[in-house]
């Protein structure tokens, strides 16, 4: 098939549904399955217990408390419990429709490097790509920005070539129309140009045979890899193009200054959802930083997690403007968690038991799977029934066990050479 | 590749058919036998290391169950671990009980072992091990071939070497006389114009790259308030107390403009004192034992120290200094003793280092020690503990001291971070430092920090790491990321993997080459230039080809070939050097790197391109994406157009790109080379004259030298000629046609450096027969080449 129309097709495919419902409420109807995949990258390691697994203030049975805002300060939706902290609440109200939160994960190290590894592709091991990238290589390799990253745990080990975005502008307008002089024409087809686009058209044609006749004689797998992956990228580099209409017809529609802290997610957010309305993109990689509170641990994580939730929300916002939100299946995640308890510069240190959020339409929502205890230990579970009580650890590897699956890459080459070991499997659909 | 592309590479070794390539590359007394002729080394790491890595080990490591025998070994996280694993296995293999080695019976259970019988006598892991017993006795005469690694690889000759080395490292193209110095002289005059080139002030430029991706440094250039403000040491604000007279003292109009040179030269001391280093032939080692730091005339002002300058008012001069003693003070600030001398250690204690790397009160010092031991030990500490922790098993009170899983790294982390324990969470020196007694000792390796020490831990700590081997590979796999944007190999460590032995020999060519590359770098007592043209020299830096590979074969040249896309910052620089003119906004504002005036403020174009700006993006992409494809496609055609003209407006015995051709005895302009009469026939000279211009562009913008008769010519001839006839064609369409006029942004009308315009009859605007605007498709498509973007 021409790519075009499958892109084309893709696209049309894409145009899911959205309810209007009560505003600010999230009431999806449900697409086949996931389009696109949104990995929000919280760096530094969050504090679950002040966003979905709250514990108060009341002391443990050690003589302890895990956190400072009041026992009767949490609050629930559904199953989900919260603290009435910062935007929590509107968070939690707004999507708890879609949200399955897991909690008491047992993250198995509190380095920074291999948490976030971990999180994000399940394998503590180096060299992973992360899921973002194995979705992406599997499902969609030849899309020109297949996997758009923002930072976070985004390595590839080669495997696909990632889309970094930062700035914009007209730097990006600049990109969009390489042949143009000017980039801040308001009919760019009408703007002057640097060569005649037929003259344009056959340096490309002559380019790329040569690039091929080199690759053809080329026999060191590093430089026939390089040759490779410079055609791919260059291969629908005009498609660049169809984001410029997608971020005008978003940009309309949404105020960024009214996200707050959010504003940098929302802007990281705004072009991965413009480039995948455009048809360019699988999977994205959104990051905030901040959580990495050994000091201040209260005032700070609440306004990393402001920024977070906030970012969120925009996301969301985006997405619907785009009419693309029931089309995504968003993960939320950090390095690991932070310890049960203060230390004496009332921060909070690294801590290998942690929290994930996924939401989308295409699971179930008001749930939480897993727990943690009194001291922010986590609960065993029975990984069949996903239910307390059990003799299992739930660990970053079942949900990566289970994504992989759900996504419907499990079974593709490349994906089974990075295989997840932990023992047993769960089902979240 | 055509046969002439051919003779300009040397064959390394093509075939391992009748003759050997150790032979072939006259390795000298092993040459008849190359296969079969190792070194001690070399055949503890091939057939020892993945026996007793795997089997020994998980027990015999630092915090394993055998910690406390004779027989303790590294793991490969380690830099250099295959030496100190062999030095610890020569030793204990040298204990014999009739005549047997105990690194023979001890696992074979011969005699007792607490680990058990871990392999049998005559088994495939025993064996190994009893043959390189033999061999310790026996001792092999051998040398390895360090060219053996890469048979079949088909290198750069010494020639395009130079092209490539000048452009890393020098920002520019071997000048006529230096090519021809090289080709007539071979590898010593390569070494020796090289030699020149690290002169220069884009080489240091480049070493400070390097140096700035590992410690994020810069970030403080883009503070819009002068980072002094940050550092405990400093008047951030004096530049607002003196008065307009003294400011144009410094040829600045105001105040603000001292602010930011001052700011600049803060955030950039640890990388000046590299550059000074260099500068004055030091050993490379005293960027951790330097006892000083590096001022300009502002930033000592910012410090408040005193410095010798020859001309105190440039802005941009460099001296050393030395922060003044601090006194230790009780909690109102008041003084409770005599001031103690600053603990300079070079980078180690440089204060924007400190600053820009802060701790906090849990994390004490050891993210920094993580940092130290990863930037002058060459060891990623955390990959040393790529095991699970499972947080509910971790019962001690004191984990990091008692637990082994935390153990595996806080063992090392821990006494390290205590040598920075004169230095706050923010950086500020503390004359009357405190410790942890539940940490791990302050210490380095088997050493304490004596206590009267405790002070000065960082000059101590810097004296040990310019004394360990690791200090050495450490800069070889700097340089080396540096030089070709890859990291260097770990060892694999899965031997179930079938592609273990590939792997492995991969890893082991280049850990081979890398520690003879750091040895060379010892013995040249820390010259930073030999590592750097002993890498230029590898095959990582040089290979273009290869024979037909095998499976086999391809892992183990996995890695050969440097096939690097240019960070931002070279890709400017090879536009610049290649075309006389920088791919830019205007002559401050390149696009792909920062601005001339305002280091601060990065190129338009240089986030997009995979650069970094050492705060929010730390590392460099390295392979493209459509987004930098798009910025490369940009490049090409921007300045495809923008080059042509302006090179035609130069004097025609200064032309880069297009010099007059010499037909029939006549020196011709490639301005007028039109193909075809207009009745569509050949003109057989303009062809000729476009054939040779075109072997011209070539050689200068990708470094290829080809035939007039190559198929690559023909390929560009055939190019130019389609869009000369389309352009033809266009130009007389009686509907929109096609302008005479140059596009805007491309007319060659005044100087790109001084704008001063140029006269009418230099100036080139317009192109009535479409010539120019041919060689400006033929250009476009020559830069946006595989072979200039990569190198």
């Amino acid at each position: 098939m021409d790519r075009r129309k499958f892109f084309k097709l893709c696209s049309l495919a894409g145009l899911g549904v959205v309810s209007l419902g009560v505003p600010g409420a999230i009431q999806l109807a449900r697409a086949e399955s996931p389009k696109l995949w949104v990995f929000v990258n919280a760096g530094g390691g969050w504090d679950p217990t002040m966003l979905c697994d709250p514990k108060g203030d009341a002391k443990n049975s050690k003589g302890f408390n895990v956190n400072n805002f009041k026992a009767d300060q949490i609050l629930s939706a559904g199953p989900i419990k919260y603290p009435d902290i910062g935007n929590n609440k509107a968070f939690f109200e707004r999507f708890s429709d879609i949200t399955t939160v897991i909690n008491g994960i047992d993250c198995e190290t509190n380095g920074h490097d291999s948490g976030s590894r971990n999180t994000f592709s399940g394998r503590l091991n180096i060299n992973t790509p992360a899921l973002p990238a194995l979705i992406a290589l599997a499902l969609n390799p030849k899309l020109p920005m297949s996997f758009i990253t923002n930072g976070g745990y985004d390595d590839t080990d080669g495997t696909i070539a990632s889309t970094r975005l930062s700035g914009g502008g007209n730097a990006l307008n600049g990109l969009i129309h390489p042949n143009l002089i000017s980039v801040n024409q308001n009919d760019f087809d009408a703007s002057p140009k640097f060569l005649e686009t037929a003259a344009l058209d056959l340096v490309t044609q002559a380019r790329d045979e040569r690039l091929m006749s080199l690759q053809k004689a080329q026999n060191l797998p590093r430089h026939q890899s390089a040759m490779s992956l410079l055609y791919t990228s260059r291969v629908g580099m005009s498609d660049l193009k169809k984001i410029q209409e997608e971020l005008d017809v978003i940009k309309s529609k949404i105020d960024f200054n009214s996200y707050g802290s959010g504003e940098g997610l929302a802007r990281q957010a705004y072009v991965a959802i413009a480039a995948y309305k455009a048809g360019l993109t699988q999977s994205v990689n959104l990051s905030v930083g901040g959580f990495d509170t050994h000091a201040n641990h209260d005032n700070q994580q609440q306004n990393a997690q402001d920024a977070l939730r906030s970012g969120v929300m925009a996301l969301y916002d985006i997405a619907e403007v785009a009419g693309c939100a029931d089309e995504m299946f968003v993960v939320v995640g950090s390095d690991f968690g932070r310890t049960p308890a203060y230390n004496p510069g009332n921060g909070k240190d690294h801590w290998s038991v942690g929290s994930m959020m996924l939401m989308s339409p295409h699971i179930k929502g008001k749930r939480v799977i897993g727990a943690t205890n009194e001291f922010f230990d986590y609960e065993k579970i029975d990984l069949a029934k996903l239910a307390v009580g059990g003799k299992d650890v739930l660990k970053m590897g079942h949900i990566h066990k289970w994504l992989r699956t759900f996504a419907g890459i499990d079974e593709h080459e490349i994906v089974r050479r990075y295989p997840i070991s932990v023992k047993g499997d769960i089902d979240l659909a | 590749m055509s046969m002439k592309q051919r003779v300009q590479v040397r064959s390394v070794v093509m075939a391992l058919s009748a003759v050997t390539a150790a032979a072939l590359l006259g390795t000298g007394g092993c040459a008849e036998e190359a296969p079969l002729c190792e070194s001690t080394y070399e055949s503890f790491s091939t057939k020892v290391w993945p026996v007793i890595g795997t089997k020994c080990l998980p027990c015999h490591n630092p915090q394993g169950a055998a910690k406390a025998t004779s027989y303790v070994l590294k793991g490969p996280a380690e830099a250099g671990f295959l030496d100190h694993n062999l030095g610890v296995f020569t030793e204990v293999a040298s204990f014999e009980k009739n005549g047997v080695s105990q690194v023979l019976l001890k696992p074979s259970k011969q005699i007792p072992h607490e680990g058990g019988e871990v392999f049998p006598q005559g088994s495939a892991e025993y064996d190994a091990l009893q043959a390189f017993v033999q061999l310790l006795k026996t001792g092999s005469a051998c040398e390895s071939a360090e060219t053996a690694h890469f048979t079949g690889v088909e290198l750069l000759d010494d020639a395009s070497t130079l092209r490539k080395a000048s452009l890393l490292l020098g920002g520019r193209l071997p000048t006529a006389a230096e090519t021809a110095k090289v080709k007539a002289g071979g590898a010593p005059a390569l070494e020796s114009v090289l030699a020149s080139v690290m002169t220069e002030q884009p080489f240091f430029d480049f070493v400070k790259r390097t140096y700035n991706d590992l410690f994020l440094s810069d970030f403080y250039l883009q503070n819009s308030t002068p980072v002094a403000d940050a550092l405990p040491y400093a008047d951030g604000m004096w530049f607002q107390k003196i008065s307009k007279d003294e400011v144009a003292k410094y040829g600045f109009a105001t105040a603000q403009d001292l602010a930011t040179y001052a700011n600049y030269a803060v955030a950039r001391e640890p990388l000046a004192l590299i550059e000074h280093v260099l500068r004055e032939g030091r050993p490379f080692t005293e960027i951790v034992t330097a006892d000083y730091m590096m001022v300009t005339p502002l930033s000592a002002k910012s410090f408040g120290v005193e410095a010798t300058f020859k001309n105190p008012y440039d802005p941009l001069e460099w001296a050393e200094a030395k922060l003044s003693p601090v006194a230790p003070t009780d909690g109102d600030g008041k003084p409770t003793g005599e001031a103690v001398a600053y603990p300079h250690a070079g980078v180690l204690s440089s204060p924007v280092m400190l600053v820009r790397h802060p701790s906090t009160p849990t994390n004490r010092n050891r993210a920094r020690s993580r940092k130290a031991y990863l930037w002058f030990l060459g060891t990623n500490i955390l990959l040393t503990a790529e095991q699970p922790i499972d947080q509910t098993k971790v019962a001690e009170a004191n984990p990091t001291l008692r637990a082994d899983a935390c153990t595996v790294c806080h063992a090392s982390v821990d006494p390290v971070a205590g040598c920075f324990q004169a230095f706050d969470d923010r950086g500020r020196f503390l004359p009357e430092p405190k410790w942890y007694d539940e940490m791990w000792a302050p210490g380095f390796g088997s050493e304490d920090l004596p206590l009267a020490k405790v002070v000065n831990g960082l000059p101590w700590l810097g004296q040990r790491i310019a004394a360990d081997p690791r200090f050495a590979l450490s800069v070889v796999f700097n340089l080396y990321k540096g030089m070709t944007g890859r990291e260097p190999l770990l060892a694999p460590t899965n031997t179930a993997d079938p592609e273990y032995s590939g792997k492995f020999a991969s890893f082991y060519a280049q850990t081979d080459t890398f520690r003879r590359i750091a040895q060379a770098f010892v013995d040249s007592n820390f010259d930073l230039r030999v590592p750097i043209v002993k890498l230029t020299e590898t095959p990582y830096f040089r290979a273009v080809n290869s024979v037909a590979l095998s499976p086999d074969t391809t892992l183990r040249l996995g890695e050969v070939g440097r096939a690097q896309l240019l960070p931002p910052e070279q890709l400017h620089d090879k536009v610049t050097a290649v075309l006389g003119i920088p791919w830019a906004e205007g002559p401050q504002s390149p696009y792909l790197r920062s601005n001339y005036r305002s280091p601060a403020s990065l190129g338009a174009f240089q986030l997009f391109y995979g650069g970094m700006d050492s705060n929010a993006v730390t590392s460099r992409s390295t392979s493209p994406n459509g987004v930098l494809a798009s910025v490369a496609e940009r490049m090409s055609i921007q300045m495809g157009c923008r080059s042509v003209p302006y090179d035609f407006a130069r004097d025609k015995d200064k032309r880069l790109l297009f010099p007059q051709v010499e037909l029939s005895g006549k020196l011709i302009d490639p301005v007028g080379f039109e193909p075809e009469t207009s009745d569509g026939l050949p003109i057989e000279l303009a062809q000729r004259g476009i054939r040779q211009t075109l072997v011209h562009l070539h050689e200068r913008i990708l470094g290829e030298s080809l035939a007039m008769d190559d198929p690559e010519i023909e390929r560009s001839f055939n190019l130019f000629v389609d869009v000369w006839r389309s352009g033809v064609k266009g130009m007389k369409a009686t509907e929109n046609p096609v302008s005479k006029d140059l596009p805007g942004d491309c007319r060659a009308t005044r100087d790109f450096y001084s704008g001063t315009a140029f006269t009418p009859e230099r100036s080139l605007t317009t192109d009535e027969t479409y010539v120019v605007r041919a060689w400006m498709a033929v250009v476009t498509y020559l830069l946006g080449d595989y072979k200039f973007l990569y190198e």
